[in-house]
């Protein structure tokens, strides 16, 4: 039976395709990832945005949830400072009502207690990195003193509120309006101080302005409650999130990274091969019967 | 016996045939590495015996003809292979270029780009009045833009690039039919002599070869070495010694189109070769692409801008477009795509209007979750609103427009309504009902009155209705033959009118449409009195009959949903339509309004839609190389076969040399031996 005399391309081709697969190896090596195009791996290229895609929006929802805990810090911390205040208030409203004050007493204690309220309307226009924070969605200094106002002080914010996700459908509330934490109707600070000014100042009404700064003190505390909790919603959330994102960096790795040690030893038995191949060819014999004819 | 010349001669016939087989084997070993060359063998034949009484003795061998080693059914299946190999070659490549598109190692892809915005413009959500944030949010969607034009136009380039190739590949064809074409005629002048014309069908398959690589070939043989090839969609390209060029044309779109010789477009029906991998992805992979392009960019960019408008911006406005307004069906939006705003301040992130407010930041990002809408090529048009079947309205145009050929512009075709509603002042019919056979007495007239003037038919003497029908419908002035009618009045003339019995009653018709037709009997009632007829309306069926009857038109009509949907079955993309009839939902009376293509719903967020793209540019370059590696062995394996059939062994050739050499010197050994006898025989003399 007669056999192609000519097996030149064949061995050429099979050369060929050894050294298209050691190049793939290579690449494979240098680069630490299985899949560096499309074509090498369809499906796991298309996942592999999918999961970019993910990591891209687990990391926004850290950095907002850090951006929004310090601005809940704040607001707790000026809370904190409020609520301070609010008991020497009630302090030196609990004095003026047992009715021993000299004149010039009950003037010292309306003096101290106009500089609580003047600390108050600070503490409430609070801004955090260049926002008022309990201004509800207006961006305006939420209390000015105003004369004709009936607590001495106008609320210029809104009622709005903000939320923010911290996860996929989780949104978080992330402040309170002046409106509802400050000058609200069921314990409106600004009101309160006013009247206890006005009555210690007049000698009349002092116990009942007294109980009213109790009220607005309970309702402050009541509803700084909001602050602790979103703080600690975030805490959670966020370690749920780092273990999010390392479980989305481990996906990666198995979707596209290559496996060094299967790659490196593809590679030198690939070598081997193609050395034993080019010497093979070497080896075959240049001659034919015409170096035989005499 | 022959004596001794006859002797003589046998040894000569052995010195020559020997030689020229040594020729032969010369020739192989000269042309042992020549690719296509079929070893050519010496066909030796003893010569015809002569009979000399009761002797037949042989006369010596001749070189009857030397063959070349060939199979061609070998041959005819590695040329097939070539031609799906040199597609694959072509393919693999184009494909991978464009794959490189879409890979994301780099960072700048589409993908990334889609979720860098969001992430940027998910920031909005804790400072949303915080300036440089905003102007992150602008920066980012410039850079969605400029992926989506990089990726569009480097689509368009390689496009331009392709066709090129595509020109270019053309002319290779031309070229090598012309070669073949005279090949064929110098083999088949040959073949007529019976000579041996191998060397030239080694060189026409070459060239046939080459030409699979290029082009799908069929090959049909006749005798005498007689071929035409085919393309296997039938356009001829060689036909004995004739060769038959293809042409390419610019179309529409400024991409070549392939004619046959007799003009026929093939560039759709080319099936193998490196030509029709150029034209797969020239003409469907990139074009797909761009269109998924244009779908992704429009489907987000009227997401955004829709999400923007239901905001307040920083200064309490509404929100505007934040990129420019895709197109109504999104076609070159890949590549056009662009960020409206430029004011950061005018990004809506407000849901009640204060500066502070981040409520509308929420439905800016809820885009990433939408699904992105199709956006169908104009193949199907309908009306925006639904119509009554009843009858439309007078004098109103529907248009519709599409592309009649590859190189010609759009035409239109235009369907009117052109009959007028209610009372059709071109039509009247008598009262009475009659027959053909009624008589009219003579002296009857009938006058007929439009536009002021009047034809008069007077009968002058008793005479039928049938006769006055013939009259009317002839209408020539004076006497009308066989009627026993006469025509007079101030417009007699012939083509105005027309007569039928409609029904058993008389109608008689305004051919030129004046709408002011009245007829009169002023003598005889035969007739009665002629009433208008109410006027033929017509509805929408008859418009769907009118566009579904036209031959020349190649869309089709039909109601879906109570709405008029017109469909361009040869998927051309660019169908348009439109109408001045309020029935069919013209805003305005008279003023054209277009249809509307109407959208499906992909079903997928951006994020899937892209990943989608991806999987599938990568699965198909995959494909191709797998088919490729396939081809490529496939073809190693017949190249083997065919070395063993037609390849010149080394070997072989040295053994066929020194049977040769050794049957040449035997034979001179012979001539030397007859040559002593005949010296014997002269010497016999003295």
């Amino acid at each position: 039976m007669r056999v192609n005399p000519n097996t030149t391309p064949d061995l050429l081709s099979s050369l060929d395709r050894s050294l298209e697969q050691q190049n793939n190896d290579l690449i494979e090596l240098s680069s630490g990832r299985r899949v560096n195009t499309p074509s090498d791996d369809p499906a796991a290229a298309a996942q592999l945005i999918q999961n970019l895609d993910q990591v891209a929006r687990t990391d926004s929802f850290q950095s907002g949830a850090g951006t929004i805990n310090g601005q809940l810090q704040t607001a707790d911390s000026t809370l904190s400072s409020v609520v301070t205040a609010l008991q020497r208030a009630m302090t030196l409203g609990i004095e003026g009502a047992n009715g021993t004050l000299s004149d010039s007493n009950r003037a010292a204690v309306a003096a101290e207690l106009q500089g609580i309220q003047n600390q108050l309307v600070s503490l409430a226009n609070t801004s955090y990195q260049g926002k008022y924070i309990f201004s509800g969605t207006a961006q305006i200094q939420p209390y000015v003193a105003d004369t004709t106002a009936p607590s001495g002080v106008r609320y210029d914010g809104n009622a709005g509120v903000n939320t923010v996700a911290i996860g996929t459908g989780y949104n978080l509330q992330v402040n309170l309006p002046g409106s509802q934490l400050f000058s609200a109707p069921q314990g409106d600070v600004f009101q309160a101080m006013h009247d206890l000014i006005s009555a210690i100042t007049s000698n009349n009404g002092i116990e009942a302005a007294a109980d009213e700064v109790s009220t607005a003190f309970n309702y402050v505390t009541g509803q700084r409650v909001f602050y602790g909790n979103g703080m600690n919603q975030i805490t959670a959330q966020q370690t749920f999130l780092n273990s999010t994102q390392t479980q989305l960096a481990s996906q990666q790795n198995t979707l596209v990274g290559a496996d060094i040690a299967a790659v490196a030893s593809d590679l030198v038995n690939t070598e081997t091969a193609r050395t034993a191949a080019l010497s093979a060819i070497g080896r075959q014999p240049p001659v034919s019967l015409f170096d035989y004819l005499a | 016996m022959g004596g001794l010349s006859g002797s003589l001669s046998i040894a000569v016939s052995a010195l020559q045939a020997e030689q020229a087989a040594l020729d032969v084997t010369s020739n192989n070993v000269a042309n042992a590495n020549t690719p296509g060359y079929s070893r050519q063998r010496p066909d030796l034949v003893e010569s015809n015996p002569v009979t000399l009484g009761p002797l037949t003795i042989g006369t010596g061998v001749t070189l009857q003809q030397v063959e070349g080693v060939r199979d061609p059914l070998l041959e005819n299946r590695i040329q097939q292979e070539t031609q799906q190999q040199g597609m694959l070659d072509t393919l693999v490549p184009s494909m991978q270029q464009v794959e490189v598109l879409f890979n994301q190692t780099s960072g700048g892809d589409i993908g990334t780009q889609i979720s860098n915005f969001f992430s940027s413009v998910s920031q909005l959500s804790a400072n949303p009045q915080n300036l440089a944030l905003r102007t992150g949010v602008l920066t980012a969607a410039g850079n969605l833009a400029n992926s989506f034009h990089t990726t569009a136009n480097n689509l368009s380039q390689q496009r331009s690039n392709l066709d090129l190739q595509i020109v270019q590949g053309v002319g290779q064809i031309n070229t090598l039919t012309t070669q073949i074409a005279q090949l064929n005629g110098q083999i088949g002048s040959l073949e007529n002599l019976h000579q041996n014309a191998s060397a030239f069908l080694d060189q026409r398959g070459q060239l046939i070869n080459q030409l699979a690589n290029l082009v799908d070939v069929a090959e049909i043989h006749s005798e005498n070495g007689g071929l035409t090839l085919t393309m296997s969609n039938g356009t001829p390209l060689v036909a004995g010694n004739q060769s038959f060029a293809l042409n390419t044309q610019p179309g529409i779109s400024g991409l070549a189109h392939i004619f046959s010789s007799t003009g026929a477009d093939i560039t759709g029906s080319v099936n193998a070769g490196e030509l029709a991998g150029w034209l797969q992805v020239r003409d469907q992979k990139i074009p797909a692409l761009l269109s998924n392009l244009d779908t992704l960019a429009s489907g987000l960019a009227s997401g955004l801008n829709a999400a923007n408008h239901a905001g307040f911006d920083l200064n309490g406005l509404p929100g505007t477009d934040l990129f420019t307004a895709p197109p109504a069906n999104g076609q070159g939006y890949g590549s056009g795509i662009a960020v409206q705003i430029t004011d950061p301040s005018l990004i809506a992130a407000s849901s009640d209007g204060a500066p502070g407010s981040n409520g509308n930041v929420a439905s800016l990002l809820a885009v990433a979750d939408q699904a992105v809408a199709n956006l169908n090529a104009p193949n199907v048009d309908q009306q925006e609103t639904p119509s009554s079947a009843g009858p439309l309205n007078a004098n109103d145009v529907l248009t519709v427009g599409e592309q009649t050929s590859v190189t010609a512009v759009g035409t239109t075709f235009t369907y009117t309504n052109a009959v007028t509603s209610g009372a059709n002042p071109n039509q009247v019919t008598g009262a009475t009902a009659v027959t053909p056979a009624t008589v009219l007495a003579s002296g009857d007239v009938l006058t007929l009155t439009r536009g002021g003037k009047t034809t008069i038919y007077t009968a002058t003497a008793a005479t039928t209705v049938a006769n006055l029908i013939t009259a009317i419908n002839r209408g020539v002035a004076g006497v009308v033959a066989g009627t026993n009618f006469t025509v007079s009045g101030s417009d007699p003339q012939p083509n105005h009118y027309q007569a039928v019995l409609a029904g058993g009653n008389l109608q008689i018709v305004d051919l030129n449409g004046n709408n002011d037709l009245t007829a009169v009997q002023n003598t005889g009632t035969e007739l009665g009195a002629f009433t208008t007829n109410a006027a033929a309306t017509s509805t929408l069926q008859d418009l769907i009959n009118a566009i579904n009857g036209d031959a020349t038109v190649g869309a089709t009509a039909g109601l879906v949903g109570g709405k008029l949907v017109i469909t361009d079955p040869q998927n051309r993309g660019d169908l348009a339509v439109t109408t001045t009839d309020t029935l069919l939902g013209a805003a305005v009376a008279g003023v054209p309004t277009a249809f509307t293509t109407p959208n499906t719903s992909s079903g997928q967020t951006p994020t899937d839609f892209y990943s989608n793209l991806v999987f599938g540019v990568g699965n198909d370059v995959a494909g191709a190389q797998a088919n490729q590696t396939a081809a490529q062995l496939i073809l190693n394996q017949l190249q083997d076969q065919r070395g063993s059939v037609s390849g010149v062994s080394l070997d072989e050739e040295a053994s066929n040399l020194l049977l040769y050499q050794r049957a040449f010197d035997a034979a001179a050994r012979l001539v030397t031996t007859v040559d002593e006898m005949m010296q014997a025989v002269i010497n016999m003399k003295t």
